[in-house]
């Protein structure tokens, strides 16, 4: 059960981080919010 | 509709993330791939983990268990190697050992890879490497570099407070996943609990009669070039330790604390009949004082940082000026795992006798290299022979 809430809680952040970076504005931060969404999908797809 | 400016800079950045997402994903997944061993032509059989605890079938830890068995009747040895998987010349130690020993009599059994899991990663936050190699006369063989714990992705969560079983000792979150806390370990707990106690029922199951637990430690750590035993074991730990000293090789005796809960050195001894033996040897790159972390200094144990330690006297070092190879870490390892065997003996009528193990000059002179030779010749003929 844990291992699905783990992975439930990382595609969550996953998808927010998501709209962020297609709802900002400045190209710089969209580049800060996707390094965050890296290591976020490596955490969905269980590999890192 | 055309694009928003911000939707096309997006949709490159996102582009850019799947790019980075797969080349770092692909390096991670290459961890998961086993190192491949060659046991030496006296392997009589192979096991796994599970076979002593079924709860641990299918995950990341049901390791592989090889038996020696020799013509005479004798006692039984347990050599553990890769309980900490950032501790490279204790993995090695064992490899070593398995790829070369033979027996005439007694039984050994080895478990290179103790906490497989901890190979699949390394430390957060410590810029480890995730491979090293070593020169062998057939080419370069490559082993994985590991964590000290079991790997987060294969138990999770961790909780605030460690609290061992049974004893109630409480210890940070994160040693939760330290095999060498989790001793006697129990069936229903985290993985790493199962793995403990499956290692229990080894010892139990097959009566092991002598049994080591390889490690290093930063140079530091207190407890460095030392052999810490159980009290039941003293007689033969002091004999070894004596030898050893004859040799020229430093090595302190460390008795197990008895109110130190979850090592393989108290827990062991304490629910088992076993006389439990845990070595330490010095590894600059699990010290805070390291500077680069590479490859190089775990093969080579050379560090600036530690030589300027050592030099300015103020901090007392397990450190030479030449630096710690893994050649002299894995020597070490051997030679007072074979010292403790030939004590274990001397005091008993039912010997385990090995040979075709190398001592400790010849390490350091021929390298590690020179006895994992046979294997690296295995993989390019196998290579050649087309099989995967």
């Amino acid at each position: 059960m844990l291992y699905w809430i783990y992975i439930a809680i990382a595609a969550f952040i996953s998808a927010i981080l998501l709209l962020e970076l297609w709802r900002e504005k400045d190209w710089r931060v969209q580049a800060a919010i996707s390094m965050v969404l890296i290591v976020c999908i490596l955490r969905v797809l269980q590999i890192k | 509709m055309p694009l928003k400016k911000n939707h096309v800079s997006a949709a490159i950045i996102l582009l850019a993330s799947a790019v980075v997402s797969f080349l770092a994903g692909r390096e991670f997944l290459l961890m998961r791939e086993p190192d491949v061993f060659y046991p030496s032509p006296s392997l009589t059989r192979e096991g796994r983990l599970s076979d002593y605890f079924p709860g641990l079938e299918g995950t990341a830890n049901d390791s592989k268990v090889y038996f020696f068995e020799g013509k005479e009747s004798g006692s039984t040895a347990l050599l553990l190697g890769g309980t900490h998987g950032n501790e490279a010349a204790s993995a090695l130690a064992a490899v070593i050992v398995l790829e070369n020993v033979e027996i005439s009599a007694g039984r050994l059994i080895v478990l290179p890879r103790a906490n497989e899991s901890g190979y699949t990663c390394t430390d957060p936050m410590e810029g480890y490497p995730q491979f090293y190699s070593i020169d062998t006369r057939d080419g370069a063989r490559r082993f994985r570099f590991g964590s000290r714990l079991t790997n987060p992705l294969h138990q999770w969560p961790d909780p605030l407070v460690c609290s061992h079983w049974p004893s109630g000792q409480q210890l940070s979150g994160f040693e939760t996943r330290n095999l060498n806390r989790s001793y006697p370990g129990r069936p229903g707990g985290s993985l790493t609990d199962k793995t403990g106690y499956a290692i229990m029922q080894l010892i139990k199951t097959e009566k092991v009669d002598v049994a080591f637990d390889l490690h290093e430690a930063a140079p530091e750590i207190p407890i460095i070039n030392a052999i810490v035993y159980h009290e039941k074991a003293e007689e033969i730990a002091l004999n070894a330790i004596f030898e050893l000293e004859m040799e020229g090789i430093n090595c302190s005796p460390e008795r197990s604390p008895e109110n130190f809960h979850g090592l393989s050195h108290r827990e062991w001894g304490d629910y088992t009949q076993v006389n439990p033996f845990l070595m330490e040897t010095s590894n600059p790159i699990q010290g805070r004082l390291r500077g680069r972390t590479n490859a190089e200094l775990i093969v080579k144990g050379v560090s600036p940082e530690y030589l300027m330690a050592l030099e300015s006297g103020a901090l007392k070092i397990a450190y030479l000026p030449a630096g710690e190879p893994i050649e002299r870490r894995v020597a070490r390892h051997i030679t007072a795992f074979r010292r403790v065997i030939e004590a274990y003996n001397s005091l008993g009528d039912r010997p385990v006798i090995l040979t075709n193990l190398p001592e400790y000059s010849d390490v350091l002179e021929k390298g590690v290299g020179e006895y994992l030779a046979r294997g690296a010749r295995k993989t390019d003929e196998t290579k050649k022979a087309g099989h995967s």
